[in-house]
């Protein structure tokens, strides 16, 4: 039992999940209002053996394993989980995935790029760029939309598939419509050189909230969109302010490294050399980038807490710049060191410091909460898993 | 929390926490095993669960045992002391081992399902690719010539072949149909390209750069490429490479999703070695043809060797001008190791690294075809086209104008003619 070892001052694990019964303690059977305490006991002595086991699956199976492998760190992250010593459930299984990843590539991928296909056969080949020109706006559209529907989907998923005390998260509403917001701030956000980009992240935010249940009770979010994300913008600029002067900073050293190699006939000499120092000049240039966008990532951790509530209680994540810097450039190390098969240890560093710093201010009367009557989907988020987004948070 | 230590202590006593899966509440009960049923009871509820019913959920990290019922939101969570106790009570349900059984079931299944999948994208695709291939309508494939051909237009400049030459060109083309029974009319095309390549389109374009033909010494040898290319052309090789490719794309998503981690990784560098060892292949069998197809038009059966032989001089060439540049630049240590491994890596990859091979293997075969010795080409005309692209270059500037020119061409009025213009060779063989 590592595990044990490396729980903090929080307390055994074992006591806070098992027999207590601490928290229900002031439960009188009449007045039953709690106060929500959270706590995340992840360790790596804890992931570390689901992600060896997800590697070396993942490489004889040519990655079919995915799915379950995938089911088994969320499954470890919820349940090292716990709301007043009450575990996270996480309830999902690999099969659905699996499943929800067939359909989506039968039923919506496989045709997409059939239609392309015979449209590349069955139009006259001196049209087809005019034809290629008129789809090509509709079809950076449709797989924007499609992108949409994937987050939505997904998290959908994700919601019922977790419980807490046998009680079932879950989400409402409409794909349709998060995948067309989430269009048109996007289009906002190009046509505002960025500068919308927090406003849209925060409507996004509180449109899903908005209609995400625990049990039958619904979160709830402000009324409106106005001031959303006011609280983050000024990380935003720093942001935005240093990603542009990167930007120059990165042309212009690109123009000098690719300066040195004209010679004769004024055509840059692209080899490997220089191709190996542009591409270190560019990770340099996404550090900086990096880095001067921890405030901001920061900054959108905290108000999106902020603004969620759920049945009078308030949430507050104490997310601040140099901690969550940590977090990143150490998942950034584990993740480039493993090739990307440690991903898991850098998805748990991230939850756990979530989890960690998420404090709940308020009481409830949780035993008043009844059972979500919406069971979720019935299969995963195969089409999230396409776009490859549909990893662990 | 004494009264619970106290229960844990009676070793008969077994204690859980249950959640009824219908309120937000957690009862701590007493679980007995009554008959064929498991008794929960606590203060305020007494239930029974069927045994049979029963299903076992994934443990927690801490060993507690989590129990539900088929179809049902409850649980009822037991510590590991608990979960001890109770397992005599239900040994199929709490048995450790069908776990670990389940997940060897499910990793070697999976196993089975991907090598499966591996197998028949290694074997199955290459055998069903060539009498697919052969089964893909002419006009098809026609269709599909004639955008790759226009992708190479956009991509490449256009050399400006005078009618004579191309005529010329023409000539050596219809010699090779005539005898290769190639399905398409073979219509030849040189561009204008910083590197020495031909190379055979679907539905009969055959397009070699001017920096190939500069490399050859005599029409002969244009020859024997273009025999090898007609041979691709005849056997439907692209055909049956692009289905296969096309299948092995869309199995190979089907395998690894979007995703672009190591294990993605590491089957598409497989995919790729794999699509290279099926090149060679119809490489090798384009040369036997290619061969065949040189002594029925009474060409030179030796010019594809003395092709292969001066291909792989000027290889050599380009090793010797590394290696000078090396030697030269050895002041500065660190950039001359990252040339040497580039050159390393240039030498591994090369899609023709047998190139001395293959110029052994067909003289060899050549040796016993006989030739007139009437050359495949009168020496002005092969005068006149190595001086095609140094006279008729039709030059733009990057890729993405090109591209700009052509929707531009498309949106203007007289598309058709344009378009045809643009390709410069001929009128497309497909109707409109």
């Amino acid at each position: 039992m590592s595990d044990e070892a490396d729980v903090p001052a929080g307390g055994d694990p074992a006591e806070n999940l098992g027999m207590t019964g601490q928290a229900e303690a002031p439960t009188g059977e009449d007045d039953a209002r709690e106060r929500l305490v959270f706590n995340q006991s992840a360790t790596w002595g804890g992931i570390l053996p689901i992600t060896l086991l997800n590697a070396l699956l993942n490489i004889i199976t040519l990655t079919l394993w995915r799915f379950w492998g995938r089911t088994r760190v969320r499954r470890y992250l919820w349940s090292t989980t716990t709301v007043n010593g009450t575990p996270l459930e996480y309830t999902g299984s690999g099969w659905e995935l699996f499943r929800s990843f067939i359909v989506v590539m039968l039923f919506v991928l496989l045709p997409i790029y059939a239609v392309m296909f015979a449209g590349q056969l069955l139009l006259p080949p001196e049209q087809f760029m005019l034809y290629f020109g008129l789809a090509y706006i509709p079809i950076i559209l449709l797989f924007s939309w499609l992108l949409g529907v994937a987050v939505w989907v997904a998290r959908r998923y994700r919601l019922s598939r977790t419980t807490w005390r046998g009680i079932r998260l879950g989400q409402s509403g409409s794909a349709n419509r998060y995948a067309w917001a989430s269009v048109g701030y996007s289009i906002l956000t190009s046509l505002t050189l960025g500068w919308f980009a927090p406003a849209a992240e925060m409507r996004l935010t509180r449109m899903l909230w908005a209609d995400t249940f625990y049990g039958d009770h619904r979160f709830s979010v402000p009324q409106g969109d106005e001031g959303l994300a006011g609280p983050t913008y000024g990380a935003f600029a720093l942001a935005w302010i240093f990603g542009l002067l990167g930007y120059f900073a990165f042309i212009a050293v690109y123009m000098v490294l690719v300066w040195d190699t004209i010679e004769a006939g004024g055509q840059p000499d692209f080899d490997i050399v220089l191709i190996v120092k542009i591409y270190a000049a560019l990770l340099v240039y996404m550090i900086i980038v990096g880095i001067f966008s921890l405030p901001y990532a920061a900054a959108l951790l905290r108000r999106k807490a902020q603004i969620v509530s759920f049945e009078g209680v308030r949430f507050t994540i104490r997310a601040n710049t140099f901690s969550l810097g940590w977090v990143y450039a150490l998942n950034f190390v584990i993740i480039a060191g493993t090739l990307g098969l440690g991903l898991p240890i850098a998805q748990m560093r991230l939850w756990r410091y979530i989890f960690k710093r998420l404090e709940a201010e308020g009481e409830i009367d949780i035993a008043s909460i009844r059972q979500n009557a919406d069971k979720g989907p019935k299969s995963g988020e195969g089409l999230a898993d396409a776009f490859d987004i549909g990893n662990v948070i | 929390m004494p009264s619970i230590s106290a229960m844990s202590s009676d070793p008969t006593l077994i204690t859980g926490l249950f959640a009824d899966g219908d309120t937000a509440r957690i009862h701590p009960v007493s679980v007995t095993v009554e008959d064929d049923r498991l008794a929960l009871t606590g203060d305020s509820l007494r239930l029974f669960w069927r045994i049979k019913r029963l299903r076992r959920l994934p443990d927690r990290p801490d060993g507690s045992v989590v129990i539900s019922e088929t179809d049902s939101d409850a649980r009822l969570s037991l510590d590991r002391e608990n979960a001890a106790r109770l397992r005599p009570l239900l040994p199929r349900l709490l048995d450790d081992r069908s776990i670990r059984r389940g997940t060897w079931m499910l990793g070697g299944s999976l196993t089975a399902l991907a090598a499966g999948l591996a197998g028949f994208m290694v074997y199955g695709l290459p055998m069903l690719a060539t009498p697919l291939a052969q089964a893909v309508p002419l006009d098809v494939e026609a269709r599909l010539g004639a955008r790759s051909n226009q992708f190479v237009a956009w991509f490449t400049d256009e050399c400006e072949t005078p009618d004579a030459t191309q005529a010329a060109l023409d000539e050596l083309g219809d010699r090779l149909e005539a005898v290769s029974d190639s399905p398409f009319e073979l219509k030849l095309r040189i561009v204008d390209a910083p590197f020495p390549n031909a190379f055979a389109l679907p539905g009969g374009w055959i397009v070699v750069t001017d920096d190939l033909i500069d490399a050859m010494e005599s029409p002969d040898e244009l020859a024997g490429v273009l025999a090898h290319e007609a041979a691709h052309v005849a056997q439907r090789h692209v055909m049956a490479a692009q289905l296969r490719e096309m299948g092995f794309g869309v199995l190979l998503e089907f395998l690894i999703g979007g995703g672009t981690g190591a294990g993605q990784e590491i089957a598409r560098t497989g995919a790729t070695l794999e699509s290279l060892r099926h090149s060679r292949a119809a490489e090798a069998e384009a040369d036997a043809y290619a061969l065949a197809y040189l002594a029925a038009a009474d060409m030179n059966p030796e010019a594809l060797a003395d092709f292969f032989d001066r291909m792989q001089s000027v290889f050599e060439d380009m090793e010797a001008e590394i290696e000078d540049a090396e030697a030269e630049g050895d002041s500065e240590r660190t950039e001359t190791r990252q040339e040497r491994a580039e050159a390393w890596l240039r030498s591994t990859l090369r899609t023709h690294p047998d190139t001395t091979r293959r110029a052994e293997a067909s003289r060899a075969a050549a040796a016993g075809l006989d030739w007139s010795g009437t050359p495949a080409m009168s020496n002005e005309d092969w005068a006149a086209l190595g001086a095609v692209c140094e006279t008729g270059v039709r030059v733009n500037d990057t890729a993405m104008e090109r591209a700009a020119d052509r929707i531009a061409d498309a949106l203007s009025t007289s598309t058709k003619d344009e378009a045809d213009a643009e390709v410069g060779t001929r009128p497309e063989p497909e109707p409109e």
